[in-house]
């Protein structure tokens, strides 16, 4: 496993815990999803695991060691792209890259490689101060790759982005993932949780409300019905039939056979959906 | 390069490009005009008095720098990206100090050779004003760790400097030194009072014991405000 947190709370000063007996794993390779409202405790926990936050109670163990074990070394191995930009305003982007490259002990891309990844390469030269949102977090996400993290931890990653270069960061933590890299992402965008991950964990006050891969969870809190729309003298109507018994259902089989049929559609709820029946909670 | 290397490199070319360097310059040009006017005046205790403007431009602009720098850094999220690499909190921090301290150190050098031309200790004046100014630096962290923007750490920020020079303008308004032995910067200044008379050597060691003790010190106090600062990144502030 490369993350295994046992019964992890932890509590600001004497308030009550911000996040409570959290029990979760999160496998070598695979995508997962951290998803909760604002206030949940998704950043805190992530704040643990990055060393950032320490004096929390329990068991967490990152790459087979106790997160609290490790020195500055864990970064050696470990990439974090934070939801808000990290960058020198003052610099150029490659000069961001260079000077954050030059902390590793282990060998690092090379900074204009990264760039064009994000589709900066040709903005390398630009100072940061010229960067619109947008391309400030894509060198965000340039910068947390420089040093190919076996761990990377994602807050938010596709935020503020225009639909196109949401593709391109969607697409370039896939292609991290199938590289081998485990990433650990924070979200309350159930799209790109539902698009990227193959598990995710539901948090709530601060308590873990469920972990599961999201088709299972969809699956497992399907109606199982499925909508046939179909056109009908000119006109389209919608039925809705179980999947119990459908291919022998009489008028699904009229349908079918008079090939009026414009789409059919599973009714499986969305992964908020999931996450609005489990936790009671809406995602804002 | 080193990282320790390259944190200070990147230091210097932060404080180019965001302008501060220029601010202390400005700053250090009126300390400059001040001792130089009063290098023309003949007046008892000139000696005591020129240490202690060595002592104010000494401890002025590594506080400032500093807190100015952890500001800029923070604003802009390079700080939670440092935090998240593989350089130390103490190697970080001692990347600035050596920065900062640097600066003043030349800045402060200038003004000596520009009002002073008698025998003085170039080693017990480099070890006055490197102690000085590590600690104004030191405590620089400690100061901008409870403060957000630049308006609300303006009043504090002068407020810790009049206190760190206080041993020097203490003595020019009458305030006798065995009061102020205890202060952060008492053994900074009797270092810098030492290198103006040499005759003066007796107490150097304890001089440079209690500025050692306050180095420390201080940098165990920074070191908890940079963990302070570090637990609070991605907090709405």
């Amino acid at each position: 496993m490369m993350i295994e947190a046992n019964e992890l709370t932890f509590a600001y000063g004497g308030r009550p815990p911000s996040v409570a007996a959290l029990t979760f794993s999160v496998a070598e390779g695979e995508i997962f999803g951290f998803l909760g409202p604002s206030g949940a405790g998704k950043s805190t926990t992530q704040k643990i695991l990055i060393r950032l936050l320490r004096g929390y109670r329990g068991d967490l163990r990152v790459m087979g060691r106790p997160v609290k074990s490790w020195g500055p070394d864990y970064f050696e191995r470990v990439g974090v792209c934070f939801e808000l930009p990290g960058n020198y305003r003052k610099l150029t982007a490659i000069e961001n890259l260079r000077f954050f490259a030059s902390f590793f002990r282990t060998p690092t891309l090379a900074p204009e490689e990264v760039l064009e990844w994000v589709g900066l390469r040709a903005d390398a030269d630009k100072r940061v101060e010229q960067f619109s949102k947008g391309m400030q977090t894509r060198l965000n996400l340039a910068r947390s790759l420089i040093n190919r993290p076996t761990l990377l931890f994602l807050d938010e990653p596709t935020s503020g982005l225009d639909p196109g270069n949401a593709r391109i960061v969607r697409d370039l933590i896939r292609r991290e993932r199938d590289r081998g890299t485990t990433v650990f992402l924070t979200t309350h965008d159930m799209h790109v949780a539902d698009e990227l991950c193959d598990t995710v964990g539901f948090l709530v006050n601060g308590r873990l409300a469920r972990v599961g891969a999201p088709s299972a969870l969809r699956l497992e809190h399907s109606s199982r019905l499925v909508e046939i729309r179909s056109g009908v003298a000119g006109a389209l109507r919608s039925d809705r039939f179980s999947l119990e018994g459908l291919a022998a259902n009489p008028l699904f089989q009229k349908l079918i056979a008079e090939k009026r049929i414009e789409s059919i559609h599973s009714l499986e709820p969305s992964l908020e959906d999931v996450f609005m029946r489990v936790t009671g909670e809406r995602l804002a | 390069m080193s990282a320790f290397a390259q944190l200070v490199g990147n230091d210097m070319r932060t404080l180019y490009r965001s302008g501060y360097v220029w601010v202390s310059l400005a700053v250090f040009g009126l300390m400059l005009l001040v001792a130089l006017q009063a290098s023309r005046l003949d007046f008892a205790g000139y000696e005591a008095f020129i240490a202690a403007i060595i002592l104010f431009d000494v401890v002025l602009s590594p506080l400032m720098l500093v807190g100015l720098m952890v500001l800029l850094e923070r604003g802009e999220g390079a700080f939670a990206v440092l935090c998240v690499s593989p350089v130390s909190t103490p190697a970080y921090m001692a990347a600035r100090v050596v920065t900062v301290s640097l600066i003043a150190l030349a800045q402060t050098l200038v003004l000596v050779l520009a009002v002073y031309d008698g025998a003085l200790s170039p080693l017990a004046l480099t070890a006055g004003l490197a102690g000085a100014a590590s600690l104004s630096a030191l405590f620089g962290f400690v100061v901008i760790a409870y403060f957000d923007d630049l308006y609300a750490y303006l009043l504090p920020m002068i407020g810790a400097i009049l206190a760190l020079g206080a041993p020097g303008y203490g003595v020019l308004l009458g305030i006798a030194p065995q009061w102020l032995v205890w202060h952060p910067t008492a053994g900074a200044l009797a270092l810098i009072e030492t290198a103006f008379d040499l005759d003066a050597s007796h107490g150097l060691a304890g001089a440079g014991a209690s500025l050692a003790a306050w180095i420390l010190a201080a940098g165990g106090l920074a070191y908890l405000a940079v963990r302070r600062m570090q637990a609070r990144i991605g907090d709405a502030s």
